[in-house]
């Protein structure tokens, strides 16, 4: 078969191909073992391109793009903006912030290609938005292809007092297709309390999705409860919390939508200075609270992710500076390494050790100070952000290979939201206006 | 469904080749394509099945009877005493044995799992050929497609480049 048998278009098999191609079958099936050969070759010229998508349809994003390599026939097949729908896609990237000013309740965002995303950059502007209604619009979470923002109306009056809170509503929005979603509006948030909201959605339940704003208490934050709003009754409902333990949430860092419940990233409170980071997992009822540990390793940066349909967890050692002071006792701990761990099996709650590097090798490799952002979504490759040179790189963890990917803007937010675009109609909303 | 035609109408499937398969109707509607074409009235002793050969129909036809449900069926081995765990156990061991074909045949099943519309086979089949291909190197894919790998050098050498995240 050469590479016009993928080119050739032919959605239904005609009956007299198949016929001689078969007749021709019989008489070489009996005959020796090359001709095995000369039968698949056969066979493989009669797939056609619907048949090789419907297989590929069901590959990890990543031998689909190995499969690029296959052949420019088969480069071509799966970059086609036709079988996108069908296909899953590699990360493409990850959307991040920086601080606009002095004013650090508004951002300015940006978006940081990784190498094999899609060659179609994201605009970070959400230009599919209607401008002339938002006056700010932040971008909150993504979630399997889709974005959740809150958008700001303009202000009523015109002096824009800075303490009026904003009127403001939910939006999930499709970046690579331009499709969107406004929410009904939940009353406003007393000034000064702040509010984490996430998105929660799952490709293979089309069109349905679920945004949750959480709620705690003014002074400690801890968690009280949360209003859940499901597309599919087009109603917010409110739960308290079943935590039976009290838990700060980190709004900061990103959460993780997997085998239903959503997944993020807290410490016990009363916060004492030992290491009580938990991870709270709530489901689209809002009535399963559960607390999951993390592996202990001291104070740290931690962070959660979704790697090759597992959950895992990184821990990044905490301030240089306090590393230069272990260094003094040279007290060499668990504390001074940066960790990779992951769910073999969900149900276990059991955390596996996938990697650790020491602080002096990574520091080595890099020369500078990096924090693990992000895990590489189909792949044993994790992300790393720069304390201090504002540049992206990545961690092959199997080749302890580091990689710079580019520099990022200054006064950047902690927050990396992976963006793995989707291209299917499982996401109904408008289109762009 | 099933007890709809509990009456156990016999309908005849035709390959090209000549071969003339008479199957209970409801294991042939197993196949939404031969489905619609029983519900739209448009078969009305014999259907033909255009590019499916006698040898692949015969196969597609054993892996329909065995999946069609069993309630008032005859249902080769199942039974109506048997749970339904030990039931899908019992398929799950059947079906392995039945993709044990070569890779040809397993194309033919795929191309026919699509044309008759029947989502099990396809599953079935394209899942076989996945668990074969998804860890294998890019010429041991070239030869199981019998694909030549018509980049030039460079070509290659910048697609692997970009692709480098899915070697890793």
């Amino acid at each position: 078969m050469d590479s016009g048998g993928l080119r050739r278009r032919r959605l239904k098999p005609s009956g007299a191909m198949e016929g001689k191609s078969s007749a021709k079958k019989k008489k070489v099936r009996t005959t020796n073992p090359p001709a095995e050969e000369a039968v698949t070759a056969a066979a493989a010229s009669l797939l056609t391109e619907d048949l090789i998508l419907e297989i590929l349809s069901r590959l990890p994003a990543r031998s689909v793009h190995r499969f690029k390599c296959v052949s420019p026939a088969w480069r071509d097949l799966i970059a086609d903006p036709a079988h996108r729908k069908k296909l899953p896609q590699p990360l493409a990237g990850f959307l991040y912030s920086t601080y606009h000013g002095p004013d650090h309740r508004f951002y300015n965002f940006h978006f940081a290609k990784v190498p094999g995303g899609a060659a179609q950059p994201v605009d970070p502007s959400l230009s599919f938005l209607p401008s002339h209604e938002y006056w700010y619009v932040d971008q909150l979470d993504t979630c399997n292809g889709l974005l959740l923002c809150r958008a700001h109306k303009f202000p009523s009056s015109p002096s824009g007092d800075d303490d009026d809170p904003l009127e403001y509503h939910y939006i999930v929005c499709n970046p690579a297709t331009g499709r969107w979603v406004g929410i009904p509006a939940l009353p406003p948030v007393p000034a000064g309390r702040r509010i984490i909201a996430r998105l929660a959605f799952d490709p293979a339940v089309p069109s349905h999705f679920h945004v949750l704003q959480f709620e705690d208490t003014e002074q400690d934050k801890y968690i009280t409860g949360v209003t859940i709003y499901s597309s599919q009754t087009g109603a917010w409902n409110y739960r308290e919390s079943r935590l039976p333990e009290k838990i700060s949430l980190f709004a900061g860092l990103t959460s993780v939508f997997f085998q239903g419940m959503l997944h993020l990233y807290g410490l016990l409170y009363p916060v004492n200075t030992d290491y009580d980071a938990v991870l709270v997992a709530v489901d689209m009822e809002g009535k399963v609270w559960k607390t999951i540990g993390v592996p202990s390793g001291g104070l740290s940066f931690g962070l959660i992710g979704v790697s090759q349909r597992c959950l895992h967890y990184a821990a990044t050692p905490l301030a240089p500076d306090d590393k230069k002071k272990k260094k003094k006792r040279k007290k060499k701990t668990d504390e001074d390494t940066t960790t990779v761990w992951y769910m073999k099996d969900y149900d276990s709650k059991e955390w596996v050790l996938k990697h650790s590097v020491s602080y002096d090798e990574l520091r080595s490799m890099t020369g500078g100070e990096y924090r693990v952002a992000a895990f590489h979504p189909d792949c044993d490759t994790i992300f790393l952000d720069s304390f201090d040179a504002d540049t992206l790189s990545s961690y092959d963890m199997q080749h302890r290979k580091f990689h710079r990917i580019r520099s990022l803007r200054k006064n950047k937010a902690a927050i990396f939201l992976p963006y793995v675009p989707l291209f299917s109609d499982s996401f109904a909303g408008v289109d762009r206006q | 469904m099933a007890t709809r035609e509990a009456g156990k109408k016999m309908i005849m499937l035709k390959s090209p080749d000549g071969m003339e398969f008479e199957v209970e109707e409801a294991v042939a509607m197993e196949s939404q394509t031969i489905r619609k074409m029983i519900e739209d009235d448009c078969a009305d002793t014999a259907i033909l099945i255009p590019n499916i050969n006698s040898k692949i129909l015969s196969r597609v036809i054993e892996y329909c009877n065995k999946h069609v449900p069993t309630t008032g069926a005859t249902g080769a081995a199942a039974s109506d005493t048997v749970a339904p765990a030990a039931l899908a156990e019992d398929l799950k061991i059947w079906d392995a044995e039945f993709i044990k074909v070569n890779r040809a045949t397993r194309f033919d099943l795929i191309q026919a799992a699509s044309y008759l519309n029947i989502k099990g086979l396809l599953d079935l089949t394209s899942q076989t050929t996945i668990d074969t291909i998804s860890d294998n190197s890019l010429e041991e894919i070239r030869s199981f497609l019998s694909t030549k790998n018509d980049y030039l050098p460079e070509e290659e050498q910048t697609i692997r480049r970009e692709n480098q995240w899915a070697f890793q």
